[in-house]
């Protein structure tokens, strides 16, 4: 196996798994923005209007984006929103750990009876984060080299 | 790269917009999300009580008081009277504390604050096991702190 194509092989696992996690988050948001739109409640950190708009559009942005970061023609774009989505949520999460909230993260429900905010949610959006940023950093060395 | 990051975001907000106009659970494009956990405590058949009800009740021992956060924040504080039966353990802690709630008197719930869940957790868990009068304090421990802090000369 050439090292391009090893490369080019790991980019789309890379893909593959964003993708997933992205659309397995945003699905039961989508389903139910009543319940995602409490978990956003529970941060504290939005006005009224901001919780009601973010539940409504976080969870599509989500889904746009898994879906976009399968299409290698979008990868890069797809992936520095991802990025971008996750610093936020692990400032969020990191604020709330800070102020001693006691909350669910709303990750992939909007549901309380999900597990709890701690190092180890921030610890799996920091591993995404970086899986992210590879794909968005590679993927416009590639684009920069094919130019 | 802009380029398509704005072709995303806009698919995002079409999908969005149509979405929520179109589905069942459609949100109102602005509430007042601050008093929802009241509104949803009403809905699932709790009674909502004010701090000066609490206090009341832990004045005249009218009422269980039941603290459903975790047992670290319990022994960090707590209102006066209250047992601990932490939502994260209650599989454990639950069938003791309620063998012990005398069934006519009223139970009240609270968790850390209006940002928690475990008290709504823990109400409905009562409720189904046949708790008429479940009271719960969505303010907390934290309105329930803040208040005493005040009072403090």
């Amino acid at each position: 196996m050439t090292h391009t194509r090893r490369i080019n092989l790991i980019m789309w696992a890379g893909a593959i798994l964003l993708g997933a996690v992205f659309a397995y988050a945003a699905w039961p948001k989508i389903a139910d923005p009543s319940l995602f739109g409490q978990s956003i409640q529970r941060y504290a950190l939005l006005p009224n209007r901001g919780v009601s708009l973010l539940a409504i559009y976080l969870p599509w942005v989500e889904m746009c984006a898994a879906a976009f970061v399968l299409w290698p023609r979008y990868r890069v774009a797809a992936a520095t929103l991802i990025a971008a989505m996750l610093v936020v949520f692990l400032v969020a999460q990191g604020s709330a750990l800070a102020r001693g909230l006691e909350i669910s993260c709303g990750c992939f429900s909007g549901s309380g009876a999900e597990n709890k905010i701690g190092w180890d949610s921030l610890l799996r959006n920091a591993c995404l984060l970086l899986i992210a940023l590879i794909l968005a950093c590679k993927g416009r060395a590639s684009a920069r080299n094919e130019a | 790269m802009l380029k398509h990051i704005c072709i995303i975001l806009v698919t995002a907000i079409c999908a969005g917009t149509a979405a929520n106009l179109l589905s069942p659970n459609r949100l109102a494009w602005s509430q007042d999300w601050s008093t929802r956990m009241e509104t949803l405590a009403t809905k699932a058949g709790l009674n909502v009580v004010s701090l000066e009800q609490v206090r009341m009740h832990v004045d005249t021992g009218s009422a269980m008081i039941l603290d459903a956060r975790s047992l670290d924040l319990y022994g960090q504080g707590h209102i006066p009277g209250a047992f601990s039966c932490p939502t994260d353990d209650m599989d454990h802690t639950y069938p003791d504390v309620a063998s012990m709630l005398i069934p006519d008197l009223p139970v009240l719930v609270y968790c850390a604050g209006k940002e928690c869940e475990d008290s709504m957790t823990l109400g409905k868990r009562l409720l189904q096991d046949g708790f008429t009068n479940v009271l719960i304090f969505v303010g907390g421990y934290a309105e329930w702190s803040g208040a005493a802090s005040e009072d403090t000369p």
